[in-house]
């Protein structure tokens, strides 16, 4: 039989002959635990009301900090500048030129097939020449596509 | 002052059919804060007078979002992750489930099945004519809503921001004025000013468009862009060579 | 306009019209919303934006073509016996008889050209264009006693014998194709009037009609006159009669008479507006509407 005490272990055998203290080499916890990592105070018990009382809990409600969205920075301010320079502009500048982006994507809506082909029509040699694993993989991925696109039904992601 | 200003400015409507009457403005001036008004023009009904089609400024604004938007997501699947792709144990007598490969999308350090591919757009033209309407439904509306005004030109006497700041607050023009000239380099005075207070911002006619009359309070243009807008506006509502022709791209 | 007024009236007492209170039409939003729509979650990979359950969603559609029991290319096509029947031109039939007989009782009068209204104006038929009637067509019954001398235009003919029947007894006979709300105008004029529109302007033949229109055979109002003189002449040979000479008739005039091809009624021009209660002809001045209404 082990009984356990809170610093030492006494082990009492059934022959009274020899008896022995041992002193116990873990570091002592103190207190008894229970619910390691549950907060008392965290959730309130006040009542059903949800409306807090600053002397029951010193803990202030959560609630995010708030953060401006600086809406008249100068990007949101000249959102959308341009967009109609076809129409009131010389007639010499289309909105889709000023579009910033890939250049296979600019002017341009399809589904991942139609994009992946467009790519390698507009820089194919240069991937491969630069990186011809990411031409590997976009071939690859083309294969996958055809096969899906022929032999199961229902379509492409758009 | 009256008696030396030209109290109407006697401007030609376009193509302005009889049976609509035009629509008239105040001519209004910057150079000093309290609101003089300095003149009276016409302006043409085909664009400040049309039926308040709201839907059409929604569908504007949504294209204005869509058409240069470009969405740069991408994670590799299972085919494009690094690693070997062997089956990591045999396929009975172990007791354990059975794996043809470490890179299958339920296990950690796999690929992802149907996530976002690539760089993809979003991009649609919207219909000639409806941007158009668009541009002159949103005209029709701040102007009926009192939002309008018309300025000489855009010279103001001092590089101060709190003149500016009077002068509006004085005229009620809103915590957001566009300013709108016809020359791409804006008088020095009021680009210092307007640098200062958030809200006020300024733009060549090229640059007007649907999104930024609606985000600002209150539209102010000067006369020299007004002509302008106008010519622009009745040249392409008056010829029908664009109807119906959506923007192709070439391709290389 | 009026309307646009009063819309812009409204707008000035209503809030200012910013990015946050501007909306699409909900259908549009609806549409653009289902088009979006794909299922998410565990479902996604499932349902390619195809359809709830089903053969859609299972992917198992068949290819296309192989839906039924016969694959699409050895099935047999299909012609549907009442394929657009509802849009063939009807002519309401008239015979000589039917003429001569509205002739002789006063309800037709023989010395001024004859035409689809003054057929409408004895009020014996059930001409109604609404069920697509387009006009008359004139049938050969009768035409042994047919006596009169007439100038009538109809619009359909199909046996020359009925041709024959009126040039022998020294008339003229023209078919002439009206476009249906030429029809409409022409089958009751006084209603017409009253709805106080402008004369419309006479459309030209669809193209299953125009070879009918331009034949001297048929006498169509496109024809070439010569030819029709020449069509006259042999007709007059191959059934025995001598042609009667117009120019010592007396009524020639009335029997030279023709229409415009875009004109609907005699003295009466596409554009000008008949005032029934003042007794007044409107005609217009612009000269865009001269522009529009020229023949």
């Amino acid at each position: 039989m082990i009984r356990m005490w809170s610093n030492t272990f006494q082990i009492m055998v059934n022959k009274p002959t020899y008896c022995f203290n041992l002193t116990r080499g873990y570091k002592t916890r103190g207190e008894y635990f229970r619910n390691i990592g549950y907060e008392y105070n965290k959730v309130y018990k006040g009542g059903l009301l949800p409306r807090l009382d600053p002397k029951d809990d010193s803990i202030p409600i959560p609630m995010p900090i708030f953060k401006s969205k600086k809406s008249w920075s100068e990007k949101k301010a000249t959102f959308g500048q341009n967009d109609y320079i076809d129409i009131l502009g010389d007639g010499s500048v289309n909105p889709v030129d000023l579009i910033n982006g890939p250049k296979w994507l600019v002017g341009f809506r399809g589904n991942e097939l139609q994009r992946l082909s467009r790519q390698l029509r507009f820089e194919g040699s240069q991937i491969r020449a630069k990186n011809s694993n990411k031409f590997h993989e976009i071939n690859k991925r083309i294969k996958y596509l055809m096969w899906r696109y022929n032999h199961k039904f229902g379509g492409l992601k758009k | 002052m009256a008696s030396t200003l030209p109290l109407i400015t006697s401007r030609n409507l376009w193509k302005l059919s009889p049976l609509q009457k035009p629509v008239q403005s105040w001519v209004e001036t910057l150079a000093q804060v309290e609101d003089k008004k300095v003149g009276l023009v016409d302006l043409h009904p085909k664009i400040f007078a049309v039926s308040p089609r709201l839907d059409i400024l929604a569908k504007n604004v949504y294209w204005q979002h869509q058409y240069k938007k470009i969405d740069y997501r991408w994670v590799p699947t299972r085919a494009e992750m690094p690693g070997r792709n062997k089956k990591p144990w045999q396929q009975k007598g172990l007791g354990k489930a059975r794996h043809g490969s470490r890179l299958s999308p339920q296990w950690m350090h796999g690929g992802v099945a149907h996530g976002p591919r690539g760089p993809k757009s979003y991009f649609f033209m919207e219909g000639f004519y409806q941007r158009i309407a668009g541009l002159t439904t949103a005209l029709t509306v701040k102007f009926h809503q009192n939002d309008l005004h018309i300025v000489d030109s855009l010279d103001i006497p001092t590089e101060n921001f709190q003149y500016m700041e009077q002068l509006i607050n004085e005229r009620f023009w809103g915590p957001s004025v566009l300013f709108v000239d016809d020359t791409d380099m804006m008088p020095f005075n009021i680009t210092a000013a307007c640098s200062k207070i958030k809200g006020l911002t300024l733009m060549p006619t090229y640059g007007l468009n649907v999104y930024s009359m609606l985000k600002h309070n209150t539209l102010v243009l000067t006369t020299k862009s007004l002509d302008k807008l106008e010519e622009n506006l009745l040249y392409y509502l008056h010829h029908s060579q664009f109807r119906n022709s959506p923007f192709i791209k070439k391709v290389a | 306009m009026a309307s646009v007024e009063k819309s812009l009236l409204m707008l000035r007492n209503l809030p200012r019209v910013a990015l946050n209170n501007i909306k699409e039409f909900p259908e549009v939003i609806k549409e653009r919303k289902e088009r979006h729509a794909l299922p998410r979650g565990k479902d996604a990979k499932f349902k390619l934006g195809a359809d709830h359950k089903g053969a859609a969603q299972r992917m198992s559609r068949p290819r296309l073509g192989f839906g039924k029991s016969t694959p699409g290319y050895l099935r047999v096509p299909k012609e549907y016996y009442y394929s657009g029947h509802h849009l063939l031109r009807q002519y309401l039939p008239i015979s000589l008889l039917q003429i001569q007989r509205l002739i002789d009782l006063g309800r037709l009068n023989p010395n001024e050209p004859i035409d689809l209204t003054d057929i409408c104006n004895t009020k014996l038929l059930m001409f109604d264009p609404n069920k697509r009637h387009y006009g008359f067509q004139l049938t050969d019954e009768g035409a042994d006693v047919f006596k009169s001398k007439i100038n009538i235009e109809v619009q359909w003919i199909l046996s020359e014998l009925t041709i024959a029947a009126i040039e022998r007894n020294g008339g003229a006979v023209t078919t002439k194709y009206y476009d249906i709300a030429s029809v409409h105008a022409m089958s009751d004029p006084r209603k017409f009037f009253s709805s106080g529109k402008p004369i419309p302007k006479n459309g030209t033949p669809p193209l299953n009609a125009i070879e009918y229109y331009t034949s001297a055979a048929n006498r169509g109002y496109l024809a070439n006159p010569d030819q029709i003189r020449m069509e006259r002449l042999k007709l007059a040979q191959k059934y025995g009669y001598e042609l009667p000479d117009l120019e010592k008739d007396p009524l020639k005039d009335m029997l030279s008479k023709r229409k415009d091809p875009r004109q609907i009624w005699h003295g009466l021009e596409p554009g000008w507006l008949v005032n029934l209660k003042d007794e007044v002809i409107l005609k217009p001045a612009d000269k865009e509407w001269i522009e529009y209404y020229k023949s």
